[in-house]
């Protein structure tokens, strides 16, 4: 074909979001801690659990470059398989929240009967602060990283689906979407073509939000003990064990809270910078 | 001396493709208790020009490039913001097309007006009050002082464009502009919005500039017309002129495109093509692109404003070959 | 001849909370209350009326976008007021919508082709070359270049959004056309482009009209009969001319009256517009009783207040609701 496809709003949304800096930014720090993750099992060969009672407490240095804590583990394994954890927890609770969110919050935005009943239980959930009622779930679950993923899913997805439902019930008023009911368009229809791929924008700025509120929480979680058991290498875990240590040691849980940083500060820029390009509302303000 | 005189006015909006000219050479006068309209589609720059003249425009992204606005002898391109502001009610005042989002929900009808009264005279509450109840009256609210208490939202559309001329006129402004102060309106609210627009000419001898996109609400009120195309101003004529012999192709167009109630017509001639982006337009006379009456001289340079007759203008080279 | 469209008693009532937060109350909100109407094959309705006064709603509940509250509506001789989504969906075929606001009318992710050809999908065909022939013989009717096929909607005027919004609607080749308000939107020299594209589209396909506007000009020129509705009923039908020259409701009076003039030397100032109205519409949450029209008709009598006058027929089929009109 030789017509010249022209520019679709998602390609123009991806030229924008070249040139916004801090964007990038944030991709270059959430791709190193990504990167990190990966790549853990060959860029940090020692078993982050492997005692070495005589070599504790020793600073970062040439024998480990982020040093060793209380029981001589190295820092760097424990870090970087920490980074892996964070990042698998992160993606799961992304990953379920994105279909479960959608799916409430598309059912309840779209067929008003539902809409009572399901927002009704969802105000409910986010009644409590997100740590406490995580903190139950996970006294009624069990301290495993598995069982710290769902209770971070039931926290967090009720915000998604607020979120889901509320762009839903702007865009069924739309006349093209009153347009495809007239030309006899079923609900599935309606809401896969019409519906859905409009409400996406928003969806995915606050993904990636929930991406850095999930890796913040599951490190407070381990911090206060609730989280997968130690010793575990979770960066809340190694913080909360480095605590007692902070003077004499502070390397313990100064490295993993700058990850811990790093992770979240990469992720806000790139939320902010897809919430620029993507979200119109705000876009308007500028 | 013209009571507001705006010669050359150039001004433009940086965008994110670059710079782009709203407004361009744009000159007129107006005069004391004349009513002059200016009518334009989207995109001709009438509604840039009057937020210039009330020094509204933001800026940035807005910028004034070149020319004056003499409002009775001062520029108020060289006004401070604070004599600018002073100047804002008594001197000049503006409403705007849509009365639900130009009043401030939160705060009851009397409360603004009276805030506009005051922000000018140094009046009592219990004065203030009562010149908001009158001028409320003036503009045929019924039972106005127990309207004073009322929100926005608690009136109609015709009732809220009335508050805003209210609001607008409280100061007796020598100049009021209103912008499509009528487009949101019923058709039977327009006409009664009109002739009150009328009667508070007469009373208190304040121009208007009416800009409009409808000639039915340039032939019911204006005095002299001016035409804007794609930010400049294509033809310029009282208003009987301009109804009986519209020289610029554009301001035809418009008079017979609108399908009337006293016509019958078997199709409507239609202007062919659709605005210019500002980007876009075309080299030369800018609606050289939809003119039927186009030739390729036209696209050679932007023609000058002619006078052909004293007080008609219009910005044509083709209008001895085609009148 | 059958009438294409008939409706009886078609209402809409919508349900909205009033009151305070401890005192809930419903009240109906009367957008549409019993109207009767036909419409013929090949004729273009014009149905004109200020803003509230339930046009728009009634134009949906006749091609059931909306479903009615009470009433009927007879289309090709199918009543589709009680139809199952499924056999709905195959009358669907017959009647399409042109909406007003070009920039909402499109899906913004979905490109030209993609917005023209979904409803033959919906109908069942295959996205397949006679498909891409279809949407490109109807992108030529509407007057846009095939060119224009791969681009989306924010690339596109005012004007040529609302001929992309044509086609989707004539794709499936309708009978019957609810054209709501589809030129208010539009630019003054751009309006009367789509007026005669829906003129001649309209020769060409044969196709029948229900066309939604509040400028009396327009509907004038493109209508064959006006209804004028007030307050979710309708108060005149006639043919268009005998409308226009001779309107016999009060409310149709004061209408036309209310139309800007066409040349300044018209100009009239004073108590010769005596025919023109004050105040303004009343909420269709409580409607006035007896006509609806008694709190700003300039001709009021006692028994307006009491009674609601019923529809009478006069000559040349004009019909009125007003206790004026002789029955």
């Amino acid at each position: 074909m030789t017509e010249r496809k022209r520019a679709s709003p998602f390609r123009t949304a991806m030229r924008r979001l070249l040139h916004h800096r801090l964007f990038i930014l944030g991709c270059v720090l959430f791709g190193i801690v990504l990167f990190v993750a990966i790549a853990a099992p060959l860029i940090a060969r020692v078993d982050p659990n492997k005692l070495a009672m005589r070599a504790k407490f020793r600073p970062p240095g040439a024998d480990f470059i982020f040093g060793t804590d209380n029981f001589g583990r190295s820092l760097w394994s424990r870090v970087v398989w920490g980074a892996r954890l964070s990042v698998l927890i992160g993606g799961a609770v992304v990953a379920i929240n994105a279909v479960l969110g959608t799916a409430i919050g598309a059912a309840a935005g779209y067929f008003r009967h539902l809409d009572n009943g399901l927002m009704r239980i969802n105000d409910a959930l986010m009644a409590f602060p997100a740590v406490l009622l995580a903190i139950a779930v996970t006294a009624v679950l069990g301290p495993s990283v598995n069982d710290v993923i769902i209770a971070l899913a039931i926290v967090y997805t009720p915000r998604t689906a607020r979120i889901v439902r509320s762009s839903v019930i702007v865009l069924r008023e739309m006349e093209y979407v009153q347009a495809a009911r007239a030309a006899g368009a079923g609900h599935w229809r309606i809401l896969r073509h019409h519906i859905l791929p409009n409400a996406m924008a928003p969806l995915i700025v606050q993904l990636s939000f929930l991406f850095a509120y999930a890796v913040l929480t599951e490190a407070t979680l381990s911090f206060l003990g609730v989280g997968a058991v130690p010793p575990t290498p979770t960066w809340g875990n190694i913080m909360a064990e480095g605590r007692q240590y902070m003077t004499d040691a502070p390397w313990i849980i100064t490295i993993p809270g700058a990850a811990l940083m790093i992770t979240v500060l990469g992720l806000n820029l790139l939320g902010d910078g897809l919430r620029d390009v993507l979200d119109p509302r705000l876009r308007i303000q500028q | 001396m013209s009571l507001l005189t705006v010669s050359d006015l150039t001004t433009s909006f940086q965008t994110g493709g670059g710079e782009v000219t709203a407004v361009e050479n744009v000159s007129f006068s107006l005069e004391k208790g004349e009513i002059l309209g200016i009518v334009g589609e989207s995109g001709s720059g009438k509604s840039v020009t009057a937020l210039a003249i009330m020094g509204l425009l933001p800026r940035p992204p807005a910028r004034i490039r070149g020319g004056s606005i003499q409002f009775e002898g001062q520029d108020l391109l060289k006004l401070s913001d604070r004599s600018m502001q002073r100047l804002r009610g008594p001197g000049i005042a503006m409403v705007f097309q849509e009365p639900m989002t130009s009043l401030n929900p939160v705060f009851t009808v009397g409360e603004q007006i009276m805030e506009t009264i005051r922000a000018h005279e140094n009046l009592s509450q219990k004065d203030s009050f009562g010149r908001a109840v009158e001028m409320l009256e003036k503009v045929g609210i019924p039972s106005a002082s127990s309207r004073m208490t009322d929100y926005p939202h608690q009136l109609s559309g015709g009732q809220r464009q009335r508050v805003m001329l209210a609001m607008a006129l409280v100061c007796r402004p020598r100049l009021l502009i209103a912008d499509e102060p009528t487009t949101a309106l019923d058709v039977t609210i327009q006409a009664q919005i009109l002739e009150l627009l009328m009667d508070l000419r007469d009373e208190f001898g304040m121009a208007i500039m009416m800009i409009t996109h409808n000639m039915g609400v340039i032939a019911e009120t204006a005095d002299r017309v001016l035409v804007m195309y794609a930010g400049r101003v294509v033809e310029q004529a009282p208003i009987s002129r301009l109804f009986d012999h519209p020289l610029h192709p554009y301001t035809r167009g418009l008079l017979s495109c609108v399908p009337t109630l006293d016509q019958d017509q078997e199709r409507l001639i239609a202007i062919p093509g659709s605005l210019p982006e500002p980007s876009r337009r075309p080299p030369g006379c800018r609606f050289s692109s939809r003119c039927l009456s186009a030739v390729p001289a036209c696209s050679e340079a932007i023609p000058a404003l002619e006078t052909f007759e004293p007080g008609h203008a219009a910005a044509c080279i083709r209008i001895r070959d085609i009148a | 001849m059958m009438p294409l469209l008939e409706a009886n008693g078609l209402t809409k009532h919508y349900e909205v909370e009033t009151g305070g937060f401890f005192r809930r109350t419903k009240t109906a909100l009367r957008a549409v209350d019993g109207v009767d109407l036909t419409i013929e094959p090949g004729e273009t309705l014009g149905l004109v009326g200020e803003s509230g006064c339930g046009k728009s709603t009634l134009g949906r509940l006749l091609i059931r976008l909306v479903p009615a509250t009470a009433g009927r509506v007879i289309f090709d001789g199918t009543e589709i007021t009680e139809l199952s989504p499924k056999a709905l969906r195959a009358v669907r075929r017959g009647m399409q919508i042109v909406f007003q606001d070009p920039f909402g009318a499109l899906n913004p992710r979905m490109s030209v082709e993609e917005t023209v050809m979904e409803p033959l999908l919906i109908h069942g065909s295959r996205r397949n070359a006679a498909a891409r022939e279809a949407v490109a013989r109807m992108l030529e009717m509407v007057g846009l270049p095939n060119s224009a096929r791969y681009r989306f909607p924010h690339e596109f005027s005012g004007g040529q959004r609302q001929r992309i919004g044509i086609a989707r609607a004539l794709i499936l080749r309708p009978k019957l056309v609810v054209c709501d308000e589809p030129v208010s939107a539009l630019d003054v020299s751009v309006q009367a482009q789509i007026v005669n594209l829906l003129s001649d589209l309209q020769a060409e396909l044969g196709l029948t009209y229900l066309f939604i506007a509040h400028d009396l000009g327009v509907v004038k020129h493109i209508s064959t009969r006006v209804a004028v509705m007030y307050l979710g009923k309708i108060v005149e039908v006639a043919d268009k001319r005998s409308l226009y020259a001779r309107p016999l409701h009060p409310y149709t009076q004061a209408l036309l009256a209310s139309v800007p003039i066409t040349h300044p030397a018209q100009r009239k100032r004073g108590p010769t517009r005596e025919t023109r109205i004050t105040g303004d519409i009343p909420t269709a949450l409580a409607p006035p009783s007896g006509c609806r029209f008694h709190t700003r008709c300039p001709h009021v009598m006692p028994v307006c207040r009491t009674e609601e006058p019923a529809m009478r027929t006069g000559e040349d089929g004009h019909q009125a609701a007003c206790h004026l009109v002789p029955g």
